[in-house]
């Protein structure tokens, strides 16, 4: 063992004799040990090929360092202070000389040792028993997709010998019965698997117990740590910038597993592992072994169940990182539990078999990071109210097959990120997108995807950063153009009779837990003034340039000889069909909705901006009257307030300006919007 | 069950349906109330089934 490292081709015995060796442990207690049948079971069903494994003598494993300076350097007998590491390449001609590929890999020549044979690594901690100090394996559900099997994932930067590598996974360990117990060992696999947790923060066993105890306390030793409770699982947690939650599911029935389902789908595939508190037990004996923690960082979802309204009622597995088995261990839910099992594996150990256990569901802890203070339940109430209030609304108005067709939808409820939205968004195949991109949102959003069977619909997004009692809702996405607006027009209109009849506010608000509110007053709110005057006129921008022709005395000149919002606003103008050589009508709809209107003089250059005093306007353009045509044409001739507009939203505007405007002040006079290519 | 998506055109029917319905005819909203309580009673009991209890909070995982 003089030499830095060693290569060998994957056996399970010479792999067991080498940890034997570096960890003072006897083989027969490794080959019997619970994790190792797990990590060879799972190592075959990451590749099927034939692998070799590296180690390295001496690694420096930034978290053993911590806990060896917190307890192991203290102890009378002497431990090391250096880890190993062993790392795994797939072999995928097993004839290959990998001695001969490693040896080139180590002369920077091309070899199988590259990050796309690398399997993963497992560092061993050099004292007995409890070695597995951090196991990093290639996950076997790389592709994320979050309505079949998700895998939380993190890209591992490695170097070896400065070969790099990288994989993507999340970190597991075994708790050493020392500095960690199952609480602490989950916690540490939380950090790691969390998307807020910056790598150079991530803490030690010793650093997470520590952290769980509070400063003053009256509370057992924290080292040897015999496990923490969920206050000290919380305090931890807080302890790190998390925000928790908690909920007990103990003596589960169909309803509880139901919830605890729906809060496993919310969180986990939004990308957050969970801590899940269990009580285990022999499946055969039913001998009950104690309470254990585990970090949930997967899920499996079979298809849609039947007479829900949730997708998340379909989830049949979870993948933990339980520090009892390994990492990602599959265990499926079944009558109200939880099952798991190890395969058997002759290959590490004749001698022993594990039995079965059940995992009774016990607690459920998350920790969030601080700005997500809307609760999951809330929002899941929110989307099944409305779908109820909807469909009593259509079977009450118009049938009961088209409440039918409403009640079929199914919500797939989880966080978002602002970005990652408007990044889904911009790949849809929707009108419109630059509408919904440009929306100003807070960062953390709950999206409620609405699917009819596999297809989504439509998504109603809420402010997950909102006060509790705040209208949280801000509006909908559409998947599907033409059925989203179908399904938005009809909660308009729900929305629009709410208020028609005097529903009052209190009447809702005071069944505060839902923000079934929210939307109503979203809807009705659409139907202000300025929001209609946008989508009329267009929305207020500032003009692009103001020319230095149109500032006299640092002010803007004032060139607008009337302001009209009522047709009764000044009888006395009238507009000349002939103006002066080199002079024409200029319009703008200001931010009001005012029709102003100004002569622009070619002598003078002094355009839209002087009508508006440089202020913001919705659309402008000139008016020309045809005499062949006997009417006024009208365009959008406005480099400053209308060039930003699509050709087809700048038609919409103008015509809007001719219908609603022009025609209303000026009932003597004929309008049309010009006829022109260049519009 | 059948999810044919061109069975949502229907819904298109129904936005036309409630445009002409009564605005005046407000019997459904009188109904409302009874509605709204009867979805708040189904999950009062939703939220307390995982409460958890105090003597659960300090128990400790140590397997």
């Amino acid at each position: 063992m003089d030499t830095p490292y060693g290569i060998f081709k994957y056996d399970i015995n010479n792999f067991c004799a080498y940890i034997s060796y570096q960890t003072d442990t006897s083989l027969s207690y490794i080959k019997q040990k619970k994790q190792i049948t797990y990590l060879d079971n799972y190592l075959s069903k990451v590749s099927q090929h034939k692998k070799v494994f590296i180690y390295e003598n001496d690694y420096i494993d930034k978290h053993y360092l911590e806990d060896y300076s917190s307890y192991y350097v203290k102890c009378f007998h002497s431990y090391k202070k250096t880890c190993s590491r062993i790392h795994f390449f797939e072999l995928v001609d097993s004839d290959i000389d990998y001695k001969e590929e490693f040896r080139k890999a180590l002369n920077g020549e091309a070899s199988i040792i590259n990050p796309q044979c690398y399997l993963g690594h497992i560092v061993i901690r050099p004292i007995p028993q409890t070695f597995l100090a951090k196991v990093c394996l290639r996950s076997y559900y790389p592709e994320k997709e979050r309505l079949k099997n998700y895998l939380l994932s993190e890209e591992y930067l490695i170097s070896l010998f400065g070969i790099n590598l990288s994989i993507d996974t999340i970190a597991f360990q075994e708790q050493d019965k020392i500095l960690s117990a199952c609480a602490t060992t989950s916690l540490w696999s939380f950090f790691h698997a969390h998307p807020a947790m910056a790598t150079l923060y991530l803490p030690s066993s010793s650093q997470i117990t520590m952290s769980a105890y509070p400063e003053q306390n009256g509370f057992d030793r924290e080292f040897p740590n015999s496990g923490l409770s969920t206050d000290m699982i919380c305090r931890s947690l807080r302890a790190h910038d998390f925000v928790s939650e908690y909920f007990e599911f103990s003596d589960a029935n169909d309803k509880k597993i139901a919830l605890l389902k729906e809060y496993i789908f919310a969180y986990c595939s939004s990308g957050l592992p969970l801590i899940l508190g269990v009580s285990v037990e022999d499946s055969d004996t039913h001998d009950t072994k104690g309470l254990h923690a585990i970090t949930i960082v997967g899920y499996s979802l079979k298809t849609q169940v039947p007479n829900s309204q949730l997708i998340a009622h379909g989830l049949d597995k979870i993948y933990v990182h339980d520090d009892r088995y390994g990492p990602f261990v599959s265990v499926k839910f079944d009558n109200n539990n939880l099952f798991i099992s190890l395969e058997e594996n002759h290959g590490v150990s004749n001698v022993i078999t594990f039995p079965n256990e059940v995992y009774k569901p016990d607690t459920l802890i998350m920790g969030l990071y601080h700005k997500v203070r809307i609760p999951y339940s809330r929002i899941k109430t929110t989307c099944i109210d409305l779908l109820a209030y909807i469909s009593e609304y259509l079977i009450y108005y118009c049938d009961k097959k088209d409440a039918e067709l409403i009640q079929a939808l199914k919500w797939d409820i989880h966080l978002n990120k602002n970005s990652e939205l408007k990044a889904d968004i911009l790949k849809r195949e929707i009108d419109n997108k630059s509408k919904y991109v440009t929306r100003f949102w807070p960062k953390y959003l709950w999206d409620a995807v609405a699917y009819y069977g596999e297809v989504p619909i439509f998504e109603m997004i809420f402010d997950a950063t909102d006060i509790d009692h705040g209208d949280v809702f801000l509006g909908i996405i559409p998947f599907n153009d033409k059925y989203a607006s179908f399904i938005e027009d009809i909660i308009k209109d729900y929305s629009h009779d709410h208020f028609k009849n005097k529903i009052k506010q209190d009447h809702m608000v005071k069944h505060n837990d839902s923000y079934v509110w929210g939307i109503i007053k979203y809807y009705r709110e659409k139907e202000s003034y300025l929001n209609s005057l946008s989508d009329l006129f267009g929305y207020l921008k500032i003009p692009i340039t103001i020319k230095p022709l149109e500032i006299k005395d640092d002010t803007i000149v004032n060139r607008c000889d009337i302001k009209l919002n009522q047709r009764n606003d000044d009888q006395k103008f009238q507009l000349k069909k002939e103006l002066f050589q080199g002079q024409k009508y200029i319009w703008v709809i200001d931010k009001e909705g005012f029709l102003c209107i100004g002569i622009e003089s070619e002598l003078l250059r002094q355009g839209h901006p002087t009508l508006t005093d440089g202020m913001p306007a919705r659309i402008g353009g000139e008016l020309v009257y045809s005499a062949t045509k006997e009417k006024w044409e009208v365009n959008p001739f406005s480099g400053r307030y209308s060039s930003d507009y699509s050709t087809e939203d700048r038609k919409r505007y103008v015509s809007n300006a001719i219908i609603y405007k022009f025609t209303v002040y000026f009932p003597e006079e004929k309008f049309c919007l010009l006829e022109d290519k260049t519009l | 069950m059948n999810f044919d998506l061109t069975k949502l055109d229907r819904l298109g029917g129904v936005v036309e349906k409630l445009k002409q319905k009564s605005r005046s005819d407000d019997t459904y909203w009188k109904n409302e109330e009874a509605l709204v309580q009867k979805r708040l009673d189904a999950r009062k009991s939703e939220a307390k089934l995982i409460t958890m209890t105090q003597q659960k909070y300090h128990q400790a995982f140590s397997l």
